[in-house]
């Protein structure tokens, strides 16, 4: 996996974060298989090594599953190439090269970390240098792992005292990683890039780079426009697919921890070394490769691709299996380019450009998704559920749905361009999602905005108008229509509606830091309103449980989004293609389910969600007759004047209208599935939801910042005293001072004695104040 | 649902994914994934957006907002020291007047801006004082005479003393000040001090630019004159 190739460890088994790692090969092509700590690696955090296979600049993860005996492992191809440490000690690399690298490495990791994994302890020998790309190993095999002794001084303080990885413990090792990149230049590099080395390398975390993109964008900013760009680099397993899928299976149906122990037992006595070679040895790998030739007869497919063990009885060693350099293939006309924080269409041809594109790209204010171009072919490896045996079918199923699609799509071509009313036609008769697609409604509310003064001031949201025409792009509103006949009750969704931010600002923040998995956008519309629309149409989405008392699955178009979801809870959140979604909520199951199809029960909320080009909360609630249902609310990031935030109370408790009060002023009454937004000075508000009576329902004091948004939605049902304030927050709103007026009296640039001569000898006045400039203009010069 | 209709809805959702394929189809694994993303659509007679799943969850309860808030260590500085000039001033937080500006306070006190961050933190600290004031001399009065690698102290609430070094002064027109860069709320930490300059307006009572030092943290600095 990692730099095995280089270090004197020429066993088959060797330790990544004190992890067992295995190294297989068939002569042509080597994988590693690691086995985590079942501790850590749980089902979701194999679900997103999986899912991590499209992602480019990292040495991709080829499977990821559980052992027949329940141990997690991950398989992971072995790749021969210059390293950035190898490059630093040959001392081919010039320094600003080197900082390139390191900065390729960081948007490369920071694309990682959107999807929640981490590293530990990047070291120069992780960066894999394959021409003008780069590429991590290690990304997210570091989790629950013991620190070994070589990778102490690349981890973070808190990782070496036994911390999860984080993406400030990744900020860490990267300014040591372009510590190194500089060699003996760095007594001559920029001070920017020694001082983002001194900031990175803080022992507190907080007070580190806050992302690695922020590292990258601050590096690239120091290196300036000579400098030489990297891309990242997308390694093609294909060709390792054979071996993986055998591995994997053997792997899968006998036990990797043990095997991999025994292996290294029988190594440590056999004193097996070969030198720079990996070597596959021993009783484990005898019976693995007893496994496999088993998979390979029971399939009886495959001869020529044979896994060569020329020895499989137990006790025994093995003579090297040299360990081939694998082709790092880097088809840069499919390398799915990341796009740092820059909303770039999915489409795989975009890739290209986006790599091309040397501009740094700053993080900007936005902590709360970061965008990034996912190729079209990487979202929908996600929908192959199937694990160890999906290689296989994924290629039957290319081969089928690749024929099947070029067929049709000619007799497409034909019926579309035979001139009928094919819009109108689909739409009335397709499934409501299609329709949904092609109509992309959007009622865009008018604009009411909230004043932003500094005193408290209350716009109530208006209902939205009935859906006007508007392109993707420009729609700002959030809609809920029916999903199906079936679909239980649906409420028209409230809108908040001010202005569209006019700064830069606008990009909305959580606090919480958590890494951001981002749903691929998906691609409904795009066929069908074919001009780039989906470009500029992501919205940020977070989902919000406020259904008291039920533990619920999430599903979107039929897949699961999160599992397990509680009341009060939020997910997310994901990044989404403006257009409309089938989102299902079912009780939860005990083991999860990935395909809402194969469930057999029936959804408890199974609605169809408009989704805007902005961020939106989208809450699960009882309606005021009590029945779950869904809404989907926009939130409003423009901008607020300086020293002010925002407050949004939305009434989403089964029971009826409400009165917002802010501060003890009752700032209007809000129907349910309705709310109201109000700008107020920051600091401490006083929330309250006032029922009928006059009884407050339920309360909260909440400190928003300057430029903060506050959501905060009441859910539960009074009557049975589950009412509680759930809390979204958002920053981004804030505007600077208007000005600093700090003078008011003109006496710069006089003395006082030169005062004293002003009174009276108004030419010497004169020559004063001129040699006043001159001396002023001097110390300006400094500057 | 009527059938042919039906039937022509998923033979363009086929025809998408051909689109796909041809476009992706330059690789075994790009081409792989697409053959999913064909069977997915078969399957939903839509797309269907990648599985979230692994998607971050969080508690939002107000009381674990509190208890986070509860947690943050907030402090704030209450005096700067520049001895290139001789400056020794307390400083107080403020916010902005009834016209959105900087509220800087009287006389020979600094502001520092609430709003903003604290120094040494991400982002921007900012001090604000007047140059002069009612007649009287301001405590930024020589702010303009400031040079690259003089040293400026802040002492916090908590005791703590942070070094800062110049290493920047200059005059901007005031029409031109680039706030949003001054008062950005994240980023590395720097630490800006901000007074008038530039020309007198007697009928204003107002000069026409700011003068503008930036410091940043002494040891960042240091360290890499260190290793120059």
């Amino acid at each position: 996996m990692n730099d095995q190739s280089e270090t004197e460890r020429g066993s088959a088994v060797s330790h990544w974060f004190g992890l067992d790692q295995l190294r297989l090969s068939d002569g042509e092509h080597g994988i590693d298989v690691t086995v985590g700590p079942g501790s850590h690696w749980d089902r979701s955090h194999l679900r997103r090594l999986r899912q991590s296979g499209d992602l480019p600049g990292m040495v991709p993860i080829i499977d990821a599953d559980f052992s027949a005996d329940g141990k997690p492992f991950a398989v992971t191809p072995v790749v021969e190439s210059p390293t950035l440490s190898s490059l630093v000690e040959t001392g081919d690399l010039s320094w600003t090269n080197g900082a390139g690298i390191a900065e390729a490495t960081a948007r490369a990791i920071h694309e990682a970390h959107l999807r929640g994994l981490f590293h530990g302890a990047i070291s120069p020998a992780d960066v894999h240098v394959l021409g003008n790309d780069v590429a991590i190993s290690g990304v997210g095999l570091g989790l629950g792992g013991r620190l070994p002794a070589d990778r102490l001084a690349w981890a973070a303080p808190e990782v070496r005292d036994g911390a999860d990885p984080t993406e400030r413990s990744d900020v860490y090792s990267l300014g040591k990683v372009l510590e190194a990149s500089l060699g003996p230049a760095i007594d001559t590099a920029p001070r920017s890039i020694r001082r983002l080395i001194m900031w990175s390398s803080s022992d507190t975390p907080e007070a580190r780079p806050p992302s690695a993109m922020e590292f990258a964008s601050i590096l690239a900013e120091g290196l300036g426009e000579e400098r030489k760009t990297y891309g990242p680099a997308f390694i093609s397993t294909s060709e390792m697919n054979e071996l993986a899928t055998r591995a994997s299976s053997a792997v899968s149906s006998h036990t990797p921890s043990e095997t991999a122990r025994s292996i290294e037992t029988n190594m440590g006595s056999a004193g097996v070394a070969a030198a720079g070679a990996a070597t596959v040895a021993a009783a484990g790998v005898g019976a693995l490769a007893g496994q496999m030739d088993d998979v390979e007869a029971d399939t009886g497919a495959d001869a020529g691709t044979g896994f060569e063990v020329a020895d499989t009885d137990p006790g025994t060693t093995i003579d090297a299996e040299v360990t081939a350099p694998v082709p790092a293939g880097i088809p840069t006309e499919t390398a799915p380019a990341v796009a740092a924080s820059q909303a770039v269409s999915p489409a795989a041809d975009d890739a290209v450009a986006t790599e091309d594109d040397d501009v740094p790209v700053t993080a900007g204010r936005s902590q709360f998704v970061h965008e990034y171009a996912v190729p079209a072919a990487a979202q929908t490896v996600d929908l192959d559920e199937t694990y160890l045996p999906r290689k296989q079918r994924r290629r039957a199923g290319l081969m089928f749905a690749g024929i099947l699609a070029l067929g049709l799509a000619a007799i497409a071509w034909g019926i579309v361009a035979s001139g009928n009313n094919d819009d109108s036609a689909i739409g009335d008769g397709s499934p409501a999602s299609v329709s949904e697609a092609v109509t992309t409604p959007s009622s865009e509310a008018p604009a009411t905005s909230a004043t932003e003064a500094p005193a408290t001031s209350v716009t109530e949201a208006p209902k939205p108008p009935e859906s006007s025409e508007q392109s993707p792009v420009l729609n700002t509103a959030t809609t809920v229509t029916p999903a199906t006949s079936a679909s239980p009750t649906t409420t028209a969704a409230p809108t908040t509606t001010t202005a569209a931010p006019t700064t830069t600002t606008a990009a909305p923040t959580t606090t919480t830091a958590a890494p951001t998995t981002t749903a691929a956008p998906a691609t409904s519309a795009a066929p069908l309103v074919p001009e780039g629309g989906m470009k500029a149409s992501q919205a940020a989405v977070q989902v919000l449980h406020g259904v008291p008392g039920a533990e619920v699955d999430v599903y979107v178009n039929g897949r699961a989004l999160t599992t397990g979801f509680n009341t009060g809870e939020i997910a997310g959140p994901v990044k989404l293609t403006a257009g409309s979604y089938d989102v299902a909520l079912f009780a939860a199951q005990a083991n999860a389910v990935e395909a809402a199809s194969d469930r057999a029960d029936k959804p408890l909320i199974s609605q169809k969600v408009t989704v805007g080009a902005d961020p939106a909360t989208l809450v699960a609630h009882l309606d005021d007759k009590g029945q779950p249902t869904l809404t989907a609310f926009k939130e409003d990031l423009s901008p607020v004047a300086p020293g002010q935030s925002r407050v949004v109370l939305r009434n989403l408790m089964a029971d009826g209208a409400v009165d917002a009060s802010v501060n003890g002023t009752i700032v209007g009454s809000i129907a349910a599935g309705q709310e109201v937004s109000a700008v107020v000075p920051a600091g401490t508000a006083k929330i309250e939801f006032v029922g009928d009576d006059g009884k407050v329902l339920t309360s909260a004091n909440v400190t928003v910042g300057d430029g903060e948004l506050a959501s905060l939605s009441a859910i539960g049902a009074p009557a049975s005293s589950t009412a509680q304030i759930v809390i979204e927050r958002f920053t981004g709103l804030s505007t600077a001072p208007a000005g600093v007026p700090t003078g008011d009296s003109g006496l710069l640039g006089t003395d006082d004695d030169q005062a004293g001569l002003k009174l009276v000898y108004g030419l010497m006045v004169v020559l004063a104040l001129s040699g006043g400039v001159v001396a002023f203009r001097r110390q300006r010069s400094w500057s | 649902m009527n059938h042919p209709v039906a039937h022509g809805a998923i033979v363009l959702a086929i025809a998408l994914a051909s689109v796909g394929s041809i476009v992706t189809a330059q690789s075994d694994r790009a081409s792989g994934a697409t053959g999913g993303s064909g069977r997915a659509m078969l399957e939903s007679e839509a797309f269907v957006p990648a599985s979230g799943t692994g998607v971050p969850v969080r508690n939002g309860s107000i009381e674990s907002d509190q208890a986070a808030a509860a947690a943050r260590v907030t402090r704030h500085p209450t005096q700067v020291q520049v001895g290139a000039i001789g400056l020794e001033a307390p400083v107080i937080p403020v916010g902005v007047d009834d016209k959105s500006q900087f509220d800087v306070p009287i006389a020979t006190t600094v502001g520092w801006y609430r709003y903003g961050s604290a120094p040494g933190q991400p982002g921007a600290s900012v001090l604000a004082a007047h140059v002069d004031y009612n007649g009287d001399r301001g405590a930024f009065y020589d702010l303009s005479k400031l040079k690259p690698g003089d040293r400026v102290t802040v002492k916090m609430d908590d005791g703590a003393t942070l070094q800062f070094t110049v290493t920047g002064v200059y005059e901007v027109q005031k029409h031109e000040l680039p706030a949003e860069e001054l008062f950005r709320k994240d980023g590395t930490p720097v630490l800006n001090l901000i007074t008038c300059g530039g020309t007198f307006n007697p009928q204003k009572h107002s000069y026409n630019a700011n003068v503008v030092v930036t410091a940043e943290p002494a040891d960042a600095v240091s360290a890499q004159s260190l290793t120059a």
